[in-house]
Parts: structure tokens; C-alpha cells; sequence
């Protein structure tokens, strides 16, 4: 299962959305996230969910593989609606509602990873928050981090995955049993995991060394420029946003 | 060109110099050579080639690149200019998402303009014979392929000096060949010095000098020929012999041939003057 991770994974791909600029997506999905959580009624959701649905056919990435994307959070989402039922929320629409916010929003996010490069990210991150180093925030650290971060991903959870089978083959039984066994047999993966972690973190922190980083003024190589598609990508994702304020203050 | 100096250099990871991993060692690397370093583990290669380019510090003693010494912090740029660092594993030294953005790595923190980094990045992988997967992930690159784009990485700096640590180690035999026929390329034909820490006896052959370190000591240092004549301390340092040295030496106590050899255009003759 854990090599089923698409969280923060990149896929080749030629949809519209590959062709939007970094800047537009990491906007789009902020409208996004935000409008899903502005929205009230069940036009707000379908609405949506129908430009999820468009999002997702734009993008040219299968409904199935999106799902994978739901399993790492699925626990977390189906936490948050049981606890959403037992403190008081008899009404099911706002219930569903929530549930929707929720896998919207880890949709949304899968859509923006899986169709822009981790470096693209960064660097759509790092001229968007450009205005932060005027108060010295190391932004271009911040975004450094952040692609590191999404490169160790497949990496990391390969070795997951190697870890485990290492377990079971000296006959470990991970995630076999009651939660409370499935849950204890987690520690001999963590901790391997966390060592070799740290071992990695420690080699490319000198290969960065090694080949300069941080001993000067940068420059950047490929250069973002928007296109005619990043005004409609604003516009629809402006006009989602406006639809759901009106659809929570006027309907 | 760079020539490297390391002057009685002493190196301990913790402040006691006690527990010593380079202890004493002095070494003169001259431009546009090749030396194999070996040693069993923990003999202290690694550090030793982390001294190289100023990742590490002696804890006394000098190191020098082209007379600048690394313990001047200004220095280190230029000496991490010269002398490029890989490591064993390739992974671990990737940074970019894909072969050309990863190259374009050092070019980027040296700060150079857009078409001096286009010019280094399509040099450098096609060097290592990359250049039509330069759009590819690294993610998707065999073993031996992302260990030469670990080097396209280090070239676009343009260095004198390349230091492998290990850096084929985790080849299969197929991806070391490519590995070392690049690394002979470097050094015959474009002038680059080459420091190459490995494992595996048979590397050592493609240069012209070894040296050997045990308990962060220097045991031997001399020419192949030289070192491999020294058959008994290598194996009493628990140390392999090239297939094609350890051959020859039992040939040689057979009487066979008189000399030892390191490969078969080597071997070949010695036969040849006893048939």
C-alpha cells in the first residue's frame, strides 16, 4: 500500500492543465480550497465538484489514479466525519458537505502535484512569495525545502516499502491484527525509515555543499513567463471563488 | 592546474584526537593525474576525501588546493570550483526533477547567465552521454546512468579535480564500466585529475598510481606496478587483488612468467617471451 503513495509524485503528461504556469496552479488551488470552503449549498457543491471534474479531464489524468491519492488521508477524512456525526451534526447535507471539503481539497492538491514538477512548485512558491524577503523570510530556503521535500517522496517511500518487506520476511506481521497491533507494528518501520532518513539528508546536504549552494547570488536557469491560458486559468479560478461568495451571501 | 597538498594532516570526529580517522597523513596529488585511493572500511578514505574540497577541516595539519588552504573560509568556493565531490550513492546527490535541471545545479549557485548554464549543461551531459535524456526524471535512469549524471552534475562546474567517493560502489558491473570508460576519458583527454576511492581492485588499474590507507595511515603509495608488487601487505590488510594481478602472481611462483601483470595486453607479453 504505501508504494501507492501519489501524494507529492509528478506524472508525464500532456493535459491542459501541464501547461499552466506554477504561479496560476498554486493560485487556482488556493481559490479552490478556499471556495470549497465558502460554499453553502448543494448548487455550491455541485458547482465544485463539477469543475473538479473538468479540472481532473483537463489534466488528462485517470479517476482511478486520483484515488490512490484519497488512501494515505483516507483514515484522517473518515476520522474527521465520524467526529463531525458525534459532535452534533445530525444534519447529513452539511456532513456530506464536509466529507466533499475535505476530499476536494486533497484532490485539488493531488491535481497540482501530479501535473507540475516539484522544482516548478518551488519556483512558482519563491517568485509568489518574492514580497517576503523584504523582511528578510528566507523564501528561496522555504522553496528549497519545499522541492527537496517532494523529490525524496518516491525515494523515501520506496524505502518504506523495503523496509517492510525486510520486516516480513524475519516474520514481522505488519498490518496484521487489531488497530492497536497494526499500530505498534508501525516502529520498526519508523525508526529505520527516520535513520536512513537522516543519512540521506546528511549526504545531500554535502553534495549541495560540494557544488556551491548557498556560497553566492544565485541565478535561475529556465525563466517562468505566463501565457494567453494563465488569464483564463485566473479568470475561472477568480470566478469560482466570486460564485461561491454569492452563493453563501445571497442564496 | 591544480595540484592538491595535504601536509601531515590529522582529522578526529570528535575533539579528542585520540580517536584519530586520518592520522598524520601527507600526500601530493600533482595536476592531471590519477590515483586510486583504497583501504579497508574504515580506513579513512571518505574523510580523506572530504578534505579535499573543504568539506571537512583538518583537525591539524594543511591542505592546500593550487596553495589555497581550505582552513580559509574565503577560499572554499574557489576550492569547491576545483575540486569537484561525488559520493556513493547517486540518489542522495540529486536535486533536480529532471537531468538538465539537476546539471544545472552548480551553474545556478555559481550565479552565471542563462546561455553560459545552456552551454555547460549540454556539454556536461553529453560528456557523460546523457544529452538525450535530458528531459527525463532521474527517478526513471538505471543505477549507471544516474552516477554519470552525478559527474554531468560536477562537470558543469567545470572542475580540475574530481573526487569519487565510492561513487561505484553501488554499480552493477555494466553501470562501473560506463562509469570508469568516462572517467579515462576525462583524464586522458581533457586534462582533469582524477582521485578515485573504491572498493574494487580492478578500478585501480585504469589509473597510474594507488595509494593505500589503513587506520587513517598511508601503508603504500606508489605506482600500480609498485603497489600491486606489494601483493602480501595488501592481503594482510584483508585487501582483494585485481583478477588479472592475482593471476599473474600464481603464474609467477609457478615460474611461468617473471613479472606481474594488471590486464591482458600486459599478460599477453610475459607469456609470449616464455613460449
Amino acid at each position: 500500500m504505501i508504494r501507492d503513495v501519489t501524494l507529492g509524485r509528478f506524472l508525464e503528461g500532456d493535459g491542459v492543465l501541464y501547461k499552466l504556469d506554477p504561479r496560476t496552479k498554486l493560485m487556482g488551488l488556493l481559490l479552490y480550497i478556499v471556495s470549497l470552503f465558502v460554499f453553502k449549498t448543494w448548487l455550491g457543491f455541485t458547482l465544485t465538484l463539477v469543475f473538479f471534474l473538468v479540472l481532473r479531464k483537463l489534466s488528462k489524468i485517470s479517476f482511478r489514479y486520483m484515488l490512490k491519492g484519497l488512501k494515505p488521508v483516507f483514515f484522517i477524512i473518515l476520522f474527521a466525519t465520524i467526529l463531525n456525526v458525534i459532535l452534533g451534526q445530525s444534519d447529513w447535507t452539511k456532513t456530506l458537505f464536509t466529507l466533499w471539503r475535505m476530499i476536494g481539497a486533497v484532490f485539488a492538491s493531488n491535481l497540482l502535484t501530479l501535473t507540475t514538477r516539484p522544482r516548478e512548485i518551488s519556483d512558482g512558491l519563491e517568485k509568489g512569495l518574492s514580497f517576503l524577503s523584504i523582511i528578510h523570510f528566507p523564501v528561496h530556503e522555504l522553496a528549497t525545502i519545499i522541492s527537496l521535500a517532494f523529490r525524496f517522496i518516491p525515494i523515501l517511500t520506496e524505502e518504506a516499502g523495503r523496509v517492510i518487506d525486510a520486516q516480513k520476511s524475519r516474520g514481522s506481521k505488519i498490518g496484521e491484527g487489531k488497530i492497536v497491533d497494526k499500530a505498534k507494528s508501525i516502529m520498526p518501520i519508523i525508526i529505520p525509515l527516520f535513520i536512513s532518513a537522516f543519512r540521506r539528508s546528511d549526504e545531500l546536504a554535502l553534495a549541495m555543499d560540494s557544488r556551491l549552494y548557498g556560497s553566492g547570488k544565485r541565478s535561475v536557469w529556465k525563466k517562468m513567463e505566463y501565457s494567453k491560458i494563465d488569464i483564463y486559468g485566473y479568470m475561472v479560478s477568480v470566478l469560482m471563488l466570486a460564485l461561491m461568495i454569492i452563493d453563501r451571501c445571497v442564496l | 592546474m591544480a595540484d592538491i597538498v595535504l601536509d601531515n594532516c590529522f582529522y578526529s570526529y570528535s575533539n579528542s584526537l585520540e580517536e584519530k580517522v586520518l592520522s598524520g597523513v601527507s600526500l601530493r596529488v600533482e595536476a592531471g593525474s590519477f590515483i586510486s585511493v583504497i583501504g579497508p572500511n574504515g580506513s579513512g578514505k571518505s574523510t580523506l576525501a572530504k578534505l579535499l574540497n573543504g568539506l571537512y577541516i583538518p583537525s591539524s595539519g594543511i591542505v592546500e588546493v593550487d596553495g589555497l588552504s581550505t582552513r580559509e573560509k574565503k577560499n572554499i568556493p574557489q576550492i569547491r570550483r576545483k575540486v569537484a565531490l561525488l559520493f556513493q550513492n547517486p540518489d542522495n546527490q540529486i536535486v533536480g526533477d529532471t537531468v538538465e535541471d539537476d546539471t544545472a545545479f552548480g551553474p545556478e549557485n555559481l550565479g552565471l547567465d542563462r546561455d553560459e548554464i545552456t552551454k555547460r549543461v549540454e556539454d556536461s551531459l553529453s560528456k557523460v552521454g546523457l544529452l538525450e535524456k535530458r528531459k527525463m526524471s532521474p527517478n526513471t535512469l538505471s543505477g549507471g546512468e544516474k552516477a554519470r549524471l552525478g559527474i554531468a552534475g560536477v562537470l558543469a562546474l567545470n572542475p580540475e579535480v574530481l573526487v569519487l567517493d565510492e561513487a561505484t560502489a553501488m554499480l552493477d558491473p555494466e553501470g562501473r564500466k560506463e562509469v570508469m570508460a568516462i572517467l579515462q576519458d576525462l583524464w586522458k583527454y581533457q586534462g582533469k585529475t582524477i582521485i578515485l576511492i573504491t572498493h574494487h581492485p580492478e578500478e585501480t588499474i585504469y589509473g597510474e598510481r594507488i595509494v593505500v590507507l589503513d587506520k587513517g595511515e598511508i601503508k603504500l603509495d606508489g605506482s600500480v606496478a609498485e603497489v600491486y608488487r606489494k601483493s602480501e601487505t595488501l592481503k594482510k590488510l584483508g585487501l582483494e587483488l585485481p583478477p588479472y594481478v592475482e593471476l599473474s602472481l600464481l603464474l609467477k611462483e609457478k615460474g611461468v612468467i617473471d613479472d606481474i601483470a594488471f590486464d591482458s595486453s600486459s599478460l599477453c607479453p610475459l607469456l609470449e617471451s616464455k613460449i
